[in-house]
């Protein structure tokens, strides 16, 4: 019965090493590779990244410092940042929705180094979105446009904003492990940003730099504001996230509670001085 | 070595006991856990899998306390668990998948990691569908894939729950014989509803019914405790709890003895197992 039956070639067990004591963070690194192509490759991201070469690629090119500038510093952040929280969501979900997180925490790995390993392979969106805002920048260069002084922070930020987006959405998975939620607040968040901007056009979440910076070279009308400073409370925010998506992972709480803490102070110092 | 220790353990959810006092040991070779629906064998290989912990009672796992937090870790280190209903993440291929498992069970070098992955694939034969998706597969591979997962990385206590359920004929002789060869040497929790397979693979039977433990001994002793309660007959007979006509055109009775004259035979396991769970939920709704 046996010959008949077995299917495999019997080779015996792999040696294989184990990470010692309680120190598997060497293997967050792994599993943050995997985790990041999981995010890349995923349906949302996909499509999202397609509705977006539709919107800018197909449609006309931007005319003028104003639409160039925009295009160039807004775009990307503007569309890949929401799409990299749906798909860093949905990946951070999926054992809850498949059912594995009934099983998975028999395996030794903890679920703090599992969201650290989440949290790392946000950088793979951003990375891209620092990759795509260049291609978009010398596309729009190639053509003769653009002809004035990008600055370096408000490249920064875009990359930095979609990783927030995506480390927002693991916290948002972390957090609030509810079906539609990650729905419920993106919209409460534009809401938001709506009604903000309705007191003042400046306090919104989204303040197009081409308004913004007051360089000599740039079209009127002109506000003042300190990109450096913004990048600060980008990153702010970004940490803030990542505190939050860490919260119910680790038995010390009070550790990402603290950092949240300091990173909420941050943010309202830098959200002030960002503003000039 | 005796590596499962489990004493007076409970569980309830809300109102609903699930567990009332179940106490087995297993140690080396795989011991079957037969039980009905809903008579909590779930729960309990939840509890050994380190995933739940118990009410109350003690549990005890290759020689340590899974209520401890370090002792925990030491446990899922040497430990494989199929669940019931293993969640996969479909979007993975088979490759990836066993992979993914294995950098949760921190297998640390990626080189003799993808050796050992190959090796469970392998074993559970599915080395021609390795890099396809797990949402392209058939609900036997997909359980022969929940098996490779479990058997990362040599584990010394494998906890299957129901790895049979839903498969053709073909398929579950290939997991008794797998099981079999995982049972080599190491301690296998098999959980089922199917004493056929219990009858081929368990040298020890654990029955557990309405949250508690009503046999624990060998299949054979198991089948005793049915001796002289089945009897064929040309018809069904009102003193038995049930009775079914075989394809010989007779009526296979079993109940709590045969009546005099009747032509008794020799009990199955299923008969003795029918037997004995019917008798745990008549005493149950007794008390």
């Amino acid at each position: 019965m046996t010959d008949l039956l077995v299917s495999g070639t019997g080779a015996g067990p792999t040696q294989v090493r184990r990470a010692s004591g309680s120190g598997s963070w060497a293997l967050v690194a792994d599993l943050a590779r995997v985790q990041a192509i999981r995010i890349m490759r995923h349906p949302v991201f996909l499509l999202g990244l397609g509705w977006y070469v539709v919107l800018v690629g197909v449609g006309e090119r931007p005319h003028g410092l104003y639409a160039e500038y925009s295009t160039v510093t807004g775009s990307v952040a503007y569309l890949v940042g929401p799409i990299a929280f749906f798909a860093t969501n949905l990946v951070a979900s999926s054992g809850r929705r498949s059912g594995a997180d009934e099983w998975t925490p028999s395996l030794p790995m903890t679920r703090l180094h599992r969201t650290g390993a989440l949290l790392l392979a946000c950088l793979a969106p951003a990375a891209f979105a620092a990759v795509l805002d260049l291609a978009v920048l010398l596309l729009i260069r190639s053509y003769g446009g653009l002809d004035m002084h990008v600055y370096w922070q408000h490249l920064a930020s875009v990359p930095i904003t979609v990783l927030g987006g995506a480390v927002l959405g693991v916290a948002v998975a972390r957090l609030l492990p509810w079906t539609g939620v990650p729905l419920v607040v993106v919209v409460g968040l534009v809401s938001f940003n709506l009604w903000i901007t309705t007191v003042d056009p400046y306090l919104g979440f989204y303040v197009d730099y081409a308004l913004w910076t007051t360089p000599p070279d740039m079209v009127p009308p002109m506000v003042p504001g300190d990109p450096s400073w913004h990048l600060v409370f980008l990153l702010a925010l970004t940490g803030l996230a990542a505190c939050g998506a860490l919260l119910r992972d680790t038995r010390r709480w009070w550790l990402p509670f603290a950092g949240g803490a300091v990173l909420g102070a941050v943010v309202l110092v830098s959200g002030t001085l960002q503003l000039a | 070595m005796t590596a499962v220790r489990v004493q007076d353990v409970t569980k309830s959810f809300g109102r609903t006991r699930a567990l009332q006092g179940v106490t087995f040991s297993a140690g080396v070779g795989v011991t079957g856990l037969l039980g009905p629906n809903g008579a909590g064998k779930t729960t309990l290989l939840r509890m050994l899998a380190t995933v739940l912990a118990p009410d109350s009672g003690s549990l005890q796992l290759l020689g340590r306390n899974p209520q401890d937090a370090d002792d925990r870790l030491a446990i899922r280190r040497r430990l494989g668990y199929l669940p019931q209903e293993p969640g996969f993440h479909r979007g993975f291929s088979v490759f990836d998948f066993i992979d993914y498992v294995a950098i949760l069970k921190e297998l640390t070098d990626r080189q003799a990691r993808h050796q050992e992955v190959r090796r469970v694939i392998d074993a559970v034969g599915l080395s021609d569908v390795a890099g396809r998706r797990i949402r392209a597969l058939s609900g036997g591979m997909r359980r022969r894939v929940g098996v490779a997962q479990a058997i990362l990385g040599e584990p010394e206590l494998v906890i299957l729950d129901e790895p049979t359920a839903g498969l053709d004929p073909e398929q579950r002789l290939r997991f008794r014989d797998l099981v079999s060869r995982i049972g080599e040497g190491r301690t296998v929790l098999l959980s089922t509803h199917m004493t056929e397979d219990v009858a081929a693979l368990c040298p020890r039977v654990v029955v557990v019914d309405g949250g508690r433990t009503v046999f624990d001994g060998t299949p054979s002793a198991l089948t005793g405790t049915a001796d002289g309660r089945v009897w064929l007959a040309a018809d069904r007979d009102p003193a038995a709890r049930l009775a079914w006509r075989t394809a010989d055109g007779d009526v296979r009775n079993i109940g709590d003895a045969a009546p005099a004259g009747a032509v008794t035979v020799p009990p199955t396991l299923e008969d003795a197992y029918l037997l004995l769970v019917g008798e745990a939920a008549v005493t149950e709704a007794a008390a």
